[in-house]
């Protein structure tokens, strides 16, 4: 009987977490700094981006985070992007060191979205400049993925010379990233002490439903498993800044 | 027996003081604060609305590099600019900055005919500088009409709305965008 109800028990937890997290018109997906709900970002540059995208947020605390989405449904991009990168907290609260990169898909306009702490970096000549450099071209030909990765690894770029005084790659090496062995720390600690909690329970018979449950998500790609919805920098701080494009 | 109910007539009577006298202070405490977040939210529509001026006489240069005749337009401009600088009121800021996105859609009216200007790296540059301001306005006056609207509820509600005269606070004004100001005049010759 306790065994049974207690699986219920976490079971409804891993549920309404999932549930809390679901607030507001969009939310971000796991990977916080790639959504791509218009899924025109090839898996390679989906994955390139996330890395960068997570790489500097941790050693910065500074977020780039980059949106594609169908439709606009009427709004305009600049109000749509501002409450966007509001409502997701992009950036740290101290800081206010986010970026938004948005791409609308039937509208064909794009946007990016500086954060109040980087408006001296990426003032709105630069970031107009950056979408005409890295992002036009590609755009005009519906070459999406590969004219968001570029302006995206622009604004690293920019962002990680802003807070560091250096470019990106000087840093940055990729095999050095976590995703790469596939599972993350967090998730293994998290289902050792687990699997012990339930043992006390169980005596230890094995299998069921919700083992295995807490399994797959602590082996899940990409590094995110250990911190599932925890990326959000707390940040939000945007005053309007930034440049858009039309293609 | 009298002195006993005395004094719980006493004590109920101090209650009710201490509970009024405490709604009071909360009351007063909260339509500071609000009327703080409005003035806080005001200056940062000001300190746009100032910037917005400043970059107008550079993007009014460039353009005359190539279209020096179009003296109209540049006189709306420099009227409305003025106006801008010399406002103090949420309404004359209003309305000035309404004035001055007319005049600059004239301008932009005029761009139009020349393509060379259009691509000029430095005219796109000013053209993101001003529209980035342009946005940080609106963004500025929405959180603005936000908390103006949150302090004016709070002054008409019962029963704020008896003793906010007395502690001296009075509605005050949304900025409010001025919907003609989209129709660009057409340029005529």
């Amino acid at each position: 009987m306790i065994k049974k109800s207690l699986k219920i028990l976490l079971a409804f937890f891993c549920f309404a977490f999932i549930l809390t997290t679901n607030s507001g018109a969009l939310t971000h997906t796991d990977e916080f700094f790639v959504n791509d709900f218009a899924n025109i970002i090839d898996s390679n540059n989906e994955r390139a981006m996330f890395q960068m995208g997570e790489y500097l947020y941790k050693s910065t605390t500074a977020q780039v985070v980059a949106v594609t989405i169908d439709s606009l449904d009427g709004k305009d991009i600049e109000s749509y992007a501002i409450s966007l990168a509001r409502e997701w907290g992009i950036g740290s609260e101290e800081k206010n060191n986010g970026v938004l990169l948005i791409l609308a898909l039937d509208e064909r306009e794009v946007r990016i979205e500086v954060g109040s702490g980087l408006e001296g970096a990426l003032n709105d000549a630069k970031c107009g400049r950056i979408l005409d450099t890295y992002g036009i071209d590609y755009f005009k030909q519906n070459n999406f993925s590969e004219g968001l990765f570029n302006v995206y690894y622009s604004l690293i770029n920019e962002v990680h010379l802003e807070e560091t005084g250096k470019p990106f790659n000087e840093d940055y090496d990729e095999t050095k990233t976590e995703s790469e062995a596939g599972f993350s720390i967090m998730g293994l600690i998290g289902v050792i002490v687990l699997i012990i909690i339930l043992r006390g329970f169980r005596g230890g018979g094995g299998g069921g439903f919700l083992p295995l449950f807490i399994l797959s998500s602590a082996f899940r790609g990409r590094g995110g498993g250990g911190f599932r919805g925890g990326f959000s920098g707390g940040g939000g701080g945007f005053s309007g800044g930034g440049s858009g494009r039309s293609f | 027996m009298k002195n006993k109910k005395l004094i719980i007539t006493l004590g109920i009577i101090s209650a009710i003081i201490v509970i009024i006298a405490g709604s009071l202070i909360s009351t007063y405490n909260s339509l500071n604060s609000l009327k703080g977040e409005v003035e806080e939210k005001q200056a940062v529509i000001s300190a746009q609305l100032q910037r917005r001026s400043d970059l107008i006489p550079s993007l009014v240069n460039t353009v005359k590099g190539y279209a020096a005749h179009e003296e109209s337009v540049y006189t709306a401009i420099a009227d409305a600019r003025s106006k801008l600088m010399g406002a103090s009121t949420t309404e004359e800021m209003a309305d000035a900055n309404s004035e001055l996105s007319s005049a600059l859609s004239r301008l932009l009216v005029v761009v139009e005919q020349y393509p060379a200007l259009k691509a000029n790296t430095n005219f796109i540059a000013l053209q993101d500088e001003l529209a980035g301001t342009e946005n940080r306005i609106t963004t500025a006056r929405n959180d603005y009409n936000k908390v103006a609207k949150e302090l004016n509820t709070k002054i008409r509600s019962f029963p704020t709305n008896l003793f906010a005269g007395m502690f001296g606070f009075s509605e005050v004004d949304y900025f409010e965008a001025d919907e003609t100001a989209k129709d660009a005049p057409l340029v005529s010759f």
